[in-house]
């Protein structure tokens, strides 16, 4: 993998475990990398934010070490890393294919990841990077406490690229107390040393036993040292001899080092993050613009069709209301006339009918007759004796078209006089 | 996400649902029921429209019958008058007192004119002028009929009627 970006030195790299901080100051891209081990331990960093942001920020500021621009390097099991293919896909499917991507090798749910995609790889390849959406929020936060922009995220492995060999011993004189001893040579990179500059003895026997340890098992010669000091002093000199009594062919030189392994730089990650973000930030607002739009559309739709038929009806409605009205006015006179146009009174039925009620051989006779209110009759009479009243009265009571019967007055024996009200309806 | 951001966006999202019921979906709603209530009320009077149309001949030949059977608008007192002469002509019933008089206008009703009228026969007589009555070409609303027996054998009766006929005025003509 390599660099496609302009990177701006000198550059802080901070290495974020659970417990620990690390540092290393790159001063250009070919300068050796050597973490300090000055390291700050910490009770899970991530939950005391700003404690352990202020700690830093003092160190750094103390020690005058800028930390403006920093790569953070965090362990490989927290930022996982796939190398796909693309194979040609179009622009528009590759979000697609990279979730998929992700979906199956990233062992992280879609809405716990942050994915990072570095296009840097040559031909059709690509590297997919997804780190938990939790930690790169602590991380943003400390740097964002630090006053740091993270120029980079790197997966602690992926700071130094593996060679082919290992062609000498990198010893960095950091100060006139310490040795940093590396082999270059990525399992070397794991044995880089701390020797304690007191004195002359300690540091002859310590080199010895070290160089023992970094010596390759499998040739008998020596690795050349190469020592390198910003200021060359009495130490340097001694460190020299005793490196050439133990045997080993020793340059010295500035700390302009030629690193032979490439920094494996990653791209910038706030400005792919911040373009994802505003990608899928886009890509909602777009689709709940789209879903807004759908549905105003179909409201607006429905509406329309409703306005429509409404419109319709009462076009009809127009149309045939005048004669509908004129109609109504002629069914509400016509009702308003029932009483004139009924062809049939009733009132003359029911002199008929009562007539038919009496006997026809004089035993009875009608005194008057009064009717009223259209139905309410008033009838007196007489009788000859009590035998024809009563019959009568059963007659009336059993006829249909009689109700309300109340007998107002009898009167008399032989002959009778009544006087009776009821109620005549048509059937 | 922190409690403070869940906090915020739970406030912010109701918020706007409120304020999207309040000044959007509460509106379409009641737009969308008044128009839905409209298009029922207009369906309804064009189904009850078309029924009384289908009617509408029927309508008309009632309306006709009721125009002739209604006193004409000028000498409608002649013309109930020449009527009852001829039912008593007919019935030989010995009427006393005829008084026509015109209704009191009215919303309800529609213009008629009320007839008292006394008159003194047998019951053969009095039952022939009700059948005449009955048969008229003019409409009659019967509003009062009262028979005394002036005797115990009912040959002398007494008859009161108060009854009314339509006037074919000009109003009524034409709905």
């Amino acid at each position: 993998m390599k660099s496609s970006h302009s990177w701006k030195f000198p550059l802080l790299i901070l290495e974020l475990d659970e417990h620990f901080f690390r540092y290393a100051l790159l001063v250009s891209e070919n300068s050796p990398l050597c973490f300090s081990e000055k390291t700050f331990e910490v009770e899970q960093w991530h939950k005391n934010i700003p404690e352990s942001a202020r700690e830093l920020k003092s160190f750094f500021e103390s020690e005058k070490i800028p930390y403006s621009r920093c790569v953070i390097s965090i362990p490989s099991q927290q930022l996982f890393q796939q190398e796909i293919e693309f194979q040609n896909l179009n622009a528009e499917y590759v979000h697609s294919y990279l979730m998929l991507q992700a979906d199956q090798f990233i062992p992280l749910h879609q809405n716990d990841r942050v994915l990072i995609h570095s296009p840097d790889l040559p031909h059709d390849q690509s590297c997919l990077f997804a780190i938990a959406k939790t930690k790169l929020n602590s991380i943003q936060n400390l740097c964002q406490l630090l006053n740091a922009k993270i120029t980079a995220l790197l997966p602690k492995q992926a700071l130094l690229k593996p060679t082919l060999d290992c062609e000498h011993l990198q010893v960095y004189q950091h100060n006139n107390t310490q040795l940093n001893i590396a082999k270059l040579h990525p399992p070397a990179i794991k044995k880089m040393s701390v020797v304690l500059l007191e004195n002359r003895d300690s540091v002859s026997s310590e080199l010895r036993q070290l160089l023992a340890t970094l010596q390759p098992e499998t040739t008998s010669s020596l690795l050349p040292i190469a020592l390198t000091t910003a200021k060359p002093d009495d130490w340097t000199q001694i460190l020299v001899d005793n490196f050439k009594a133990l045997g080993c062919d020793v340059t010295l030189s500035q700390p302009e080092l030629n690193f032979k392994s490439q920094l494996n730089f990653l791209n910038p990650i706030e400005p792919n993050t911040i373009h994802w973000l505003k990608k899928e930030s886009f890509k909602t607002w777009t689709l709940l613009l789209s879903v807004a739009i759908l549905i105003s559309s179909s409201i607006a739709f429905l509406l329309y069709f409703k306005n429509k038929k409404l419109q319709e009806l009462n076009a009809q409605w127009l149309e045939i209301q005048p004669s509908v009205t004129q109609l109504q006015i002629q069914q509400e006179k016509l009702q308003s006339y029932r009483d004139w146009t009924n062809g049939s009174p009733i009132e003359l039925n029911s002199l008929d009918q009562i007539s038919a009620i009496f006997p026809e051989q004089g035993q009875a006779w009608l005194k008057s007759f009064d009717l009223k209110d259209k139905n309410k009759i008033n009838l007196s009479g007489m009788t000859k004796n009590n035998t024809v009243w009563l019959t009568i009265l059963k007659k009336m009571q059993a006829d249909s078209h009689i109700s309300n019967l109340e007998v107002l007055q009898v009167q008399g024996e032989s002959p009778l006089t009544f006087s009776i009200r009821f109620s005549w309806s048509k059937l | 996400m922190p409690r403070e951001r869940i906090l915020l966006v739970t406030t912010v999202g109701l918020l706007s649902l409120l304020i999207i019921d309040r000044f959007v979906i509460t509106p379409i709603y009641e737009l969308w029921q008044r128009k839905t209530d409209e298009i029922s009320e207009l369906e309804s009077k064009l189904s009850k429209a078309s029924l009384l149309l289908e009617r509408k001949a029927i309508s008309n030949e009632y309306w006709n019958r009721a125009q002739a059977v209604m006193l004409p608008e000028i000498g409608y007192e002649n013309a109930l008058l020449t009527c009852v002469n001829d039912w008593r002509e007919k019935s030989q019933l010995n009427i006393e007192r005829v008084k026509p008089e015109l209704s009191k206008p009215s919303k309800i009703k529609p213009p008629h004119l009320i007839c008292t009228l006394n008159a003194r026969g047998t019951f053969d007589q009095i039952i022939q002028f009700l059948l005449n009555m009955r048969q008229a070409q003019i409409g009659i609303a019967l509003e009062r009929c009262e028979l005394i027996s002036k005797n115990d054998h009912g040959h002398d009766l007494l008859l009161n009627l108060r009854f009314s006929c339509l006037i074919n005025h000009q109003n009524e003509r034409n709905p």
